[in-house]
């Protein structure tokens, strides 16, 4: 009887030292944002039992600059869990609550228990943490942990709560905030406005097909420059090569520079632009009178312009890949000896 | 005027009339022989090797053809597959485009019927090909819509029978589903250009029954259904649009997007989708601009003006009180989806797994030209002519041009998209060079007929220019015949190379290992391999894989790559979650192959990374690069995809002069030699270890448990009769366990 006495108000105590805690973390949190532990305090709410919550922790190293430039990041993270009413538990769902901790000497324990060897880390951690036997510990934190570096590309506050979520099993999203949505409302709308104000204008610019000629050319040779490779990739417009000159092209045929995907789109696109002009130019000067020989020098000029520019952008290519125009199949490629080009069944 | 050049004169006026008298005839032959070139010059592939499908998701395609064939299109329909994606498996027929596998069932059918044998493979194979053939027909059909003129046609069908870009997708054995869009595309096109030329709803009808086709074959389709309705909307900006376009794009509009939901893949996206909504504010926007010229036949002109103002105020305020409750109430959501229409770079700076893909990388200059050679060069002429004198078929060709040009640098597997509309601009282009040279030349020889006139180019000109112009055609086709022989001829799955006395020797690794995989594993063991081989294996062994080129779950795909990436010991642990039996990598270190698993390491473990962040990238760089040599960091060499593809290497010598274990493709020696495996055991690897497979051993007792324990040795085995009658099913296991005690 009384052992069932006891364990009744053992359990009653837990409940209430549960529920305690749970009040005093959510406080915190609701007064400052995230609650700041530090190592008492860490060991207190995560470490000892009872704890009916997930803790999601930010470990940051002073004067760190990625830290703080993915604090901003997850106080919006912080933001949309309490919004969302992370901060009770649910039917199903623990409480969640969001935690920061600076290293320093005082709690340089946690961060070696932990594994930390850089900043910053995103942890989450779970009621079941207590549980986890020695040996298992290292892969149970592996999962738990996320040790943020320059190879995790450009980290939002998307992927924190994809973090986030997969481990606390709540779906929370990313909401933009009013101020955040109106400025992109009031972008899309002054562009808008913008757009239509200048058609209204110059709209007898518009309709004039001769721009459209402009425009077409401009985004075909923007886009046959491979500009959103070169956005992609971060490729620079020139390069230095081994003996310190100028690089302006690359011999991979994989890739390019800035400058070389620019000058041979505008050499490709020249080619027919030329092609036009050697077509329209009578059209063009129909109001002079030209010699006849200055008249065929002209085009001959032209001619030998297209042609060139031909060789030269042949000639990069070859530079950068196999190019054979002159090329034909080899007798056998057209009509092959069974036993020699092998595993021939047509 | 002597006799001697009357004659000549009255010789080559009857030589110019009964050419136009054979006009017609020449038209129709020189078309019909581009459909047979387009056809030929794809069967390269098949000559050079032999009658297989090719690369990776033709595979796919060929199996569930086969299942088609064999079960019937009804199965297909509910065929869930449990070959793939172990242990989820796929429902293939709501997750595939079947407009590819209908065709060659039906061809194959109608075959049959007709008592003509032919093998399925050999359908498939072969459909690529007569669908070019197809393709450069509707090519000189749109030309001829657009330009009105047979000759600008068939140059069209020309280049785009042998188009580098077009021919790297349709070569005999690359049965894909691009195959048969192209054409699809080409077709809705071109029905939709007659409709927009004609104005009749049978035709629009045609449309809509082409681009049904398209739907059902590729995801592609929605280029089609964004291109049309910014074509219209243009029209509706610069007034040009008139009542033939209304109906074109109404029947059009109506019966694509009703056919197009009939596709289960598609199905209701067709109304929700981002790819849509174009499509379905230009139809309201049309009619309701049509409404409005309606009611203005009954409604004084001042009350015009006061319901224009009126409708204009209503429309933005609706639209932004609409915004801003959808935002306050937080349903629009400005996430990274809204952020990739935007901005075409941000899928594959943030998304390993697309960026992975290498047919999904931005395109360089270089690959313009070489898919599209000449053609890139010659389509601004076609642009200039379409522009000059534009009618709304014309203003169609160059918007299809410049918006297939921005695509393609977005995407190398777009330039596809382009290729045709390159090869139209080209053809426009060139043949309206050939006429303008060819009219100075004729109102030489032939003044009666041509006249003179004042802008004429001088005739010792035109003819240069219609030398170097042939010149230049000439060059094409010499080099389409080059790309369509050589450079995409190799199904990839046989490769060959050239020994120094120039013959040709077939590397034929991957179908030995797959045969293997099929003889010699049971039927129902799970591979695990990365997943761009996936179809093959489910193709060629007919084995269970974990994941493939379907890439539907990128979070499985993130688990294999842990598994690769991890060490021995921890990849084991996933490898038995996952039930996988047999790990099969790619090696090329001794055949200097180069697409090996190695070299696509660093994206498993991005892609990995991605989904399982103890996975740092950083970690596999040694001394800030990615090597495999002796500076390779311990994680590096550790991980699973090292151990297993080097395992034994150190046993062979490679090139000539260098150590054993040198690799060739990373030319380097590898850093760590003589290791032994503990929990996998190599099982085959073949000819030129291009294919290595291995198999996953049972777990090990633990420590100490079977022979500590005093109990345990004085275990006795019962006397009679063999034990396995005398334990139950259930206890089979326990005696297996007891057997690999004794063992």
């Amino acid at each position: 009887m009384i052992i069932i006495l006891l364990f009744l108000a053992n359990l009653i105590n837990a409940d209430s030292l549960a529920s305690q805690k749970t009040n005093e973390l959510r406080e915190m949190q609701l007064r400052d944002g995230i609650i700041e532990l530090n190592s008492t305090g860490y060991f207190y709410y995560t470490m000892e039992f009872p704890r009916p919550y997930d803790i999601v922790i930010y470990f940051v190293a002073p004067s760190c600059k990625l830290c703080n430039d993915l604090n901003e990041h997850y106080q919006k993270v912080a933001k949309f869990y309490a919004d969302s009413g992370a901060l009770y538990k649910s039917e199903s769902k623990r409480a969640v609550f969001f935690a920061t901790m600076t290293f320093n000497d005082k709690n340089k324990q946690v961060f070696e228990q932990l594994g930390f060897i850089s900043a910053p880390n995103l942890f989450v951690s779970q009621p079941h943490i207590v549980f986890v036997p020695q040996d298992e510990r290292e892969r149970y934190l592996r999962d738990m942990k996320w040790t943020i570096s320059y190879t995790d590309g450009t980290v939002t506050a998307h992927k924190f709560l994809e973090f986030i979520n997969k481990r606390t099993g709540r779906q929370v999203d990313y909401k933009a905030s009013t101020s955040e949505a109106l400025t992109v409302i009031g972008v899309l709308l002054g562009a808008l406005t913008f757009g239509a104000l200048v058609f209204i204008i110059a709209r007898p610019l518009f309709l004039n097909p001769k721009l459209w000629f402009i425009g077409s050319i401009i985004i075909f040779i923007i886009c046959l420059a491979g500009v959103v490779y070169n956005i992609i990739h971060n490729v620079p417009f020139f390069t230095q090569n081994n003996k310190g000159g100028l690089q302006w092209k690359t011999n991979s045929g994989r890739q390019q520079l800035g400058f070389e995907g620019l000058f041979l789109s505008l050499g490709m696109t020249f080619v027919g632009l030329t092609m036009v002009l050697i077509l329209k130019l009578k059209v063009l000067v129909k109001h002079q009178q030209i010699d006849p020989f200055v008249e065929r020098l002209v085009y001959l000029t032209l001619f030998i312009c297209i042609f060139l520019i031909v060789q030269f952008v042949e000639e990069n290519y070859r530079q950068k890949s196999h190019y054979n125009p002159i090329y034909w199949p080899p007798r056998h490629y057209i009509k092959g000896p069974l036993n020699k080009d092998q595993g021939n069944s047509f | 005027m002597s006799s001697e050049e009357e004659t000549q004169q009255s010789l080559s006026y009857k030589v110019h009339k009964s050419t136009l008298k054979w006009a017609p005839v020449f038209n129709m032959t020189i078309l019909l022989s581009i459909a047979i070139i387009s056809c030929l010059i794809r069967v390269f592939s098949v000559i050079r090797y032999e009658s297989i499908i090719h690369e990776f998701d033709p595979w796919f395609n060929y199996r569930t053809t086969q299942y088609l064939v064999k079960e019937g299109p009804y199965a297909l329909w509910n065929w869930y597959d449990s070959e793939s994606w172990y242990p989820l498996g796929r429902s293939v027929g709501g997750t595939v485009y079947p407009g590819l596998m209908m065709t060659s069932g039906m061809i194959y059918w109608v075959l049959h019927k007709l008592s003509i044998p032919i093998d399925i493979r050999n359908v498939c194979v072969f459909l690529a090909p007569i669908f070019s053939a197809f393709t450069s027909l509707a090519a000189y059909g749109m030309t001829k819509e657009i330009t009105k003129r047979s000759e600008a046609g068939l140059l069209s069908a020309l280049f785009v029978a042998i188009v580098p870009s077009y021919m790297s997708r349709s070569v005999a054995g690359s049965y894909d589903n691009e195959g048969v869009s192209i054409f699809a595309l080409v077709f809705t096109f071109y029905t939709f250009l007659k409709t927009v030329n004609t104005g009749s709803i049978l035709w629009g009808v045609y449309t809509a029954l082409a681009f049904f086709y398209m739907v059902a074959s590729w995801g592609g389709y929605a280029f089609i259904i964004n291109i049309i309705p910014i074509f219209v909307l243009f029209l509706l900006i610069t007034g040009r649009s008139n009542q033939r376009i209304q109906v074109a794009y109404n029947v059009f509009y109506i019966l694509g997007t009703l056919l197009a939901m009939q596709i289960p893949f598609v199905g209701f996206q067709a109304l929700h989708s981002s790819e849509h909504m174009a499509s379905h504010a230009v139809f309201l926007l049309i009619n309701f601009l049509n409404f409005f010229s309606w009611i203005r036949n009954f409604v004084s002109k001042k009350a015009i003006i006061t319901l224009t103002k009126f409708l204009v105020v209503f429309l933005v305020f609706s639209i932004l009180v609409g915004v801003v409750i959808l935002t306050l109430a937080g349903k629009t959501q400005w996430s990274g989806r809204s952020l990739t229409l935007l901005d075409p770079t941000y899928a594959k700076k943030y998304i390993p797994i697309i960026a992975s893909v290498s047919e999904h990388q931005a395109t360089t200059w270089s690959s313009f030209f070489f898919d599209l050679h000449y053609l890139i060069l010659f389509s601004p002429v076609g642009l200039y002519y379409c522009y000059y004198k534009p009618t709304e078929t014309k203003i169609f060709g160059a918007l299809y041009t410049v918006l297939g040009v921005y695509f393609a640098s977005v995407m190398v597997r777009l330039l596809l998209v382009l290729a045709p509309a390159v090869s139209i601009m080209a053809g426009i282009g060139i043949s309206w060079a050939f006429r303008k040279f060819a009219k100075s030349v004729r109102s030489f020889i032939l003044p009666k007929i041509e006249k003179p006139k004042k802008y004429r180019i001088p005739p010792e000109i035109s003819i240069i220019g219609l030398v170097l112009l042939g010149y230049y055609c000439s060059i094409y086709v010499l080099h389409a015949n080059f790309a369509g022989s050589e450079a995409y001829a190799s199904p990839s799955i046989i490769l060959s190379s050239r020994d120094r006395q120039g013959n040709r020797n077939i590397i034929d690794d991957y179908r030995e290992a797959y045969y293997w995989l099929r003889m010699n594993t049971r039927a129902d063991d799970k591979i695990m391999s990365w997943w761009d081989y996936g179809y093959q294996i489910t193709g060629m062994s007919n084995r269970t894989v974990l994941v493939d080129n379907n890439t539907w779950n990128n979070t499985h795909i993130a688990t294999v790559g842990m598994a690769m990436a991890s060490s021995e010991e921890d990849a084991f642990e996933i490898c038995e979650k996952l039930d996988v039996d047999y790990v099969l990598v790619i090696f090329g270190g001794i055949l200097n192959y180069s697409g090996d698993d190695i070299n696509k390491f660093l994206w498993m473990v991005r892609i990995g990374g991605g989904v399982y962040p103890h996975i740092k990238e950083e970690d596999y760089y040694g001394k800030g690069t990615y090597r495999v040599d002796q500076y390779a960091t311990e994680t590096m060499t550790n991980s699973l995809m090292y151990r297993l593809s080097y395992y034994r290497f150190d046993e062979v010598q490679t090139a000539y002069g260098q150590p054993k274990g040198y690799d060739t493709v990373r030319q380097a020696v590898i850093g760590v030699k003589g290791y032994k495996l503990r929990h996998f055991e190599e099982a085959f690897t073949s000819e030129n270890w291009i294919v290595r497979i291995f198999k996953r051993k049972q777990r090990e007792n633990r420590d100490g448990v079977a022979f500590t324990s005093k109990q345990t040795s004085q275990f006795t085995i019962p006397k009679e009769s063999s034990p396995v009658t005398k334990f139950s099913k259930k206890a089979n296991i326990k005696q297996r366990f007891t057997l690999n005690f004794n063992e």
